[in-house]
């Protein structure tokens, strides 16, 4: 009896151990779909590192998972949620900014930054850092804005949301709903040539460039292990992602996606979309402020309901870099 | 004296059953003990009570409200007008009925994606709100109409009784406590919808709209949970005030 209870406990182990999908060397990297997907392609050859790419609906739930309970060894995150999640840099800390701004505005009547007052303008994620953006954009170019539609003037910008899909910005543009769209890359990049509209407003040029999504690490592997660390910096320094083959980069995204599949297609991923998508490697130390004042910009937007937020000290960096 | 017990009964349920719900829900948080995965009982509260501080809610929720109410009316309005024609002809029932069945089997979620295509987020939740509940009003006020005595209806034909006493006389004695609860019922299922169709429309001043930001931007589980039962309170509230409707009326019949 106890020999055939040796045995089961012996076969048991054995089948876990196949379960378990984390390997002790190799490190987890998580990101969302998206540029920060595509800009994490940089690191494919780099062996020791498994991939979780998350759909952009269930990414801020999902990494905030893999961060707190400390799942993921690097996170690739917008910097608002980097800032909440890893505040203090006790458990992670930023090693760089990766997507520096990915918004254009697109209009098929000609309408842009200069004649914007008076119009409707439809923004993807007006609730989240890309219609923060926007805001700020038009704050720093003193233009009012309203949510409302029942205050549009003619002084002021009505904003609205709209849905990340090539369909509803078209439906929204050719019937005019909305008299500019501002969109991220590469959508804007496939609807500019797909449907000859204009793109009339490139955001990162009239607010300045600004830290989209970074890439922090867990300090136990920056103090423990940082030749690998090193490793993966220098894979990201100077990548070319125009080189990329858009058919590899879906397939590769898709294959670290589990059951959910990407949003980009490789059709839409043309060289100009991905040099206007502002991917490249920037450390830490280069960014501390640009940082800092852009999470201080996101804090007026918080409200007794929550922050959209955290501001950051030093700590928060990595300074190795 | 009866019914006054009925009612003590049922409340006393319903207060049972609330508590043994609070009860699992902080089993549960103290069990899993994370915060994110399941918010403790008072954090949830907590986050109810901050709500009332801030002006976004209000303006979000009365949104909510309006959207929802529209969408009910819309549906009550063309799924007892149909019922009503459904009742008078045989043609009419035999075309609603599958129109009703397609419209009942569409997934939502997709009728909200196909809507938004070309409605502001806000109609979106409506219509959707709308085509939703209205399959819901029409088979209810079907089941109700056709309940109506066929040989009272034939009597009030023979002696040409004006349409306005048919109503009154005849449909309206045997439909108001059945249709009554019908609103009271259809009008929290057209809350849930419209706040559900919010979340993926991605409604501004809304009450879906606030989850969204409480979920992908605040971080904040317990707020969602709070925005959640505020939610569910609203419904119950309504199908309530319904209820005490009900009684009124029909302890005013008693009395008569």
């Amino acid at each position: 009896m106890k020999k055939i209870a040796v045995i089961l406990c012996l076969i048991f182990c054995l089948l876990t151990s196949f379960g378990c999908t984390r390997s002790s060397d190799k490190l987890v990297l998580v990101c969302p779909d998206g540029a920060p997907a595509i800009s994490a392609y940089a690191l494919k050859d780099v062996n020791g590192i498994d991939f979780s790419v998350y759909s952009s609906a269930s990414a801020p739930q999902s990494i905030t998972q893999d961060i707190r309970k400390k799942n993921a060894d690097i996170a690739i995150l917008p910097v608002n949620l980097a800032s909440k999640l890893c505040t203090s840099g006790t458990d992670y800390k930023m090693v760089g900014v990766l997507t520096h701004g990915n918004l254009y505005g697109i209009s098929k009547n000609g309408v842009g930054i200069d004649n914007i007052k008076g119009k409707s303008v439809g923004v993807i994620q007006l609730s989240s850092v890309p219609g923060y953006t926007v805001k700020l954009m038009l704050k720093s170019l003193n233009i009012d804005y309203t949510e409302d539609a029942n205050l549009k003037t003619g002084d002021n910008v009505y904003l609205f949301n709209i849905n990340a899909d090539a369909t509803t910005i078209k439906n929204m543009l050719d019937n005019n709903i909305a008299d500019l769209c501002i969109v991220a890359e590469p959508m804007c990049s496939r609807l500019e040539s797909a449907f000859a509209y204009e793109r009339m407003l490139d955001v990162q040029s009239v607010y300045g460039s600004f830290p989209q999504a970074v890439m922090v690490v867990k300090t136990s592997v920056l103090e423990g292990r940082q030749a690998k660390v090193d490793e993966i910096i220098s894979a990201f320094v100077g990548y070319d992602y125009t080189a990329i083959n858009p058919t590899e980069l879906v397939a590769w995204i898709n294959s670290k996606m589990g059951d959910s599949s990407s949003s980009l297609a490789p059709v839409a991923l043309s060289v100009q979309a991905l040099s206007n998508s502002n991917i490249r490697f920037e450390k830490a130390n280069t960014q501390k402020e640009k940082v800092k004042n852009y999470l201080s910009a996101l804090k007026i937007f918080d409200t007794p309901l929550g922050s959209v937020a955290e501001n950051v000290g030093d700590d928060f960096f990595w300074s190795n870099v | 004296m009866k019914k006054t017990n009925t009612y003590l009964k049922k409340t006393v349920y319903a207060l049972v059953f609330i508590v043994i719900v609070l009860l699992v829900w902080q089993v549960c948080a103290l069990i899993v003990n994370d915060e994110y995965i399941v918010p403790s009982l008072y954090n949830v509260c907590i986050d109810m009570l901050k709500i009332f501080y801030v002006e976004q809610f209000y303006s979000a929720y009365f949104s909510t409200l309006f959207r929802a109410f529209c969408g009910f009316a819309l549906s009550i309005v063309v799924g007892v007008g149909l019922a009503f024609l459904a009742v008078k002809s045989e043609v009419v029932r035999n075309l609603c009925s599958p129109l009703v069945s397609v419209i009942r089997l569409v997934p939502t979620m997709a009728i909200v994606a196909l809507l938004c295509l070309t409605l502001s987020p806000s109609l979106a939740s409506i219509v959707v709100c709308c085509t939703v509940v209205m399959p819901y009003a029409y088979s209810s006020s079907l089941t109700v109409l056709s309940s109506v005595s066929k040989e009272l209806l034939e009597m009030a034909k023979v002696y040409k009784i004006p349409h306005r006493r048919v109503i009154s006389g005849i449909y309206l004695p045997t439909v108001k406590i059945p249709f009554l609860t019908l609103l009271g019922t259809t009008f929290s299922f057209s809350l849930k919808i419209t706040v559900s169709a919010e979340v993926v429309a991605g409604a501004l001043k809304s009450m879906g709209g606030l989850i969204n930001l409480a979920k992908n931007v605040y971080l904040s589980p317990s707020l969602v949970c709070a925005i959640t039962v505020w939610t569910v309170l609203s419904g119950l509230f309504i199908e309530l005030v319904i209820c005490a409707v009900i009684a009124l009326i029909e302890r005013r019949e008693t009395q008569c």
